[in-house]
């Protein structure tokens, strides 16, 4: 046995061994942070769109439908980055489901685009508010981002891509969430691919920017 | 098997407060630990000898992180992902500082333990920002080469208070190096 390793696990001992807080409380204290943050930053900066309470409480369901998505991809990407955050653990389950809401809410605007004559079909590709979606969601998700980042940092992330790469989607649903209740854009099938399109930069953003972020010692 | 039955016994009465449980925890995870690495680092053509200090590194590490466990992975598996990270960041660093040290100054370099890399006047400059605590140990056994019972001497600590103050020390240097 070793005399550098005894001499060290006797003088850790000696240390103060009552462990940090649970990893739930951590990210969870760190996840309504970022849902604080997300939800001031849509409501005080960006606004919330004008008819948000007539929408919420009428029958398009529209704005329904985008924060069931956004609340989809927290959801799935929740667990994942608990596991991620945790040494040893496997996820690989999980991430399969995660590819669930884009596949719902694709499914839910190929619905609305076959019930479109077919020269209207391309109309959502046209729409002016693309640059808008993709850089406000991002704006939204990123100081989500940060909050989660740090949070997750006081655990014990080993794989800093994937790990940043769901955070990304954490935050990217997020940023989406908070985005939803400023959007006046209606049309599923735009909300379908612009929105899968600014969380899928999230998610490639955070997987850049992981192991310069998430890195611990 | 019987090994994490009972590694994980041990660091659960540790963590209860049972300081000398949490010592044997630490101490016989260590051994484990640096059994697989000399292996590991065998194969892959490294120098096995900086196995010990790869564990010492691993083993704060373990410390640090002891919130991270979740008693439903097997403890070494827990463990083992741990030094697996630890393992390539201490690579990386290494050889990251090894590639920021100036070839141009005529200065003697010095591969020491770990993951610090010393140059005989660029030590001084960055060791007087470090805490007094971390700094003395390390210039007394890196550079003036008294070993740590004599430093323990002389600086009044016990003899693993300065093992753990360097391996601090270097720690901090080498993140300063980046």
């Amino acid at each position: 046995m070793s005399e550098k390793i005894e001499a060290l696990a006797e003088a850790l001992s000696r240390e103060d061994i009552r462990p940090a807080a649970a990893p739930k409380v951590t990210l969870g204290a760190g996840l309504i942070v970022a849902f604080a943050c997300a939800l001031a930053l849509s409501l005080v900066v960006l606004g919330a769109r004008p008819d948000l309470v007539a929408a919420l409480m009428g029958y398009e369901y529209i704005v329904h439908i985008k924060l069931v998505f956004a609340l989809g991809v927290v959801a799935v990407a929740l667990p994942i980055v608990l596991d991620l955050s945790l040494p040893g653990r496997s996820s690989s389950g999980k991430m399969l489901i995660a590819a669930i809401p884009f596949g719902a809410i694709a499914i839910v605007a190929a619905l609305e685009v076959s019930l479109l004559p077919i020269r209207d079909w391309l109309q959502p590709v046209e729409h002016a508010s693309w640059f808008e979606c993709l850089w406000k969601i991002p704006a939204l998700a990123i100081p989500a981002f940060a909050v989660l980042a740090l949070a997750v940092r006081r655990l014990a992330p080993t794989n800093l891509v994937r790990t940043g790469a769901y955070i990304g989607l954490l935050s990217g649903g997020i940023g989406t969430l908070g985005y939803a209740l400023h959007c006046h854009d209606d049309s599923l099938t735009f909300v379908a691919l612009a929105y899968s399109l600014a969380v899928l930069i999230m998610v490639i953003f955070g997987a850049a920017v992981g192991p310069r972020v998430l890195r611990w010692h | 098997m019987a090994d994490e039955l009972r590694l994980k016994g041990l660091f659960r009465r540790g963590l209860a407060g049972d300081q000398a449980a949490y010592q044997a925890f630490l101490s016989e995870l260590g051994g484990l630990l640096e059994r697989q690495l000399c292996r590991q680092l065998g194969r892959m053509g490294q120098f096995e000898g900086h196995a010990e200090d790869i564990v010492q590194e691993v083993l704060i590490a373990v410390h640090t992180k002891r919130h991270t466990y979740d008693w439903e992975t097997p403890v070494t598996a827990w463990a083992r992902a741990i030094a697996r990270y630890k393992l390539i960041d201490l690579m990386r660093a290494r050889t990251q500082i090894a590639a920021d040290v100036p070839f141009d100054e005529s200065l003697h370099t010095v591969v020491a333990d770990g993951a610090a890399v010393e140059t005989a006047s660029a030590v001084q400059s960055v060791l007087r920002s470090l805490p007094e605590k971390l700094r003395r140990p390390i210039e007394l056994m890196k550079v003036g080469g008294y070993s740590s019972a004599e430093t323990a001497q002389m600086t009044d600590m016990s003899e693993a208070a300065v093992k753990v103050n360097v391996h601090r020390g270097l720690k901090a240097l080498a993140r300063m190096w980046r």
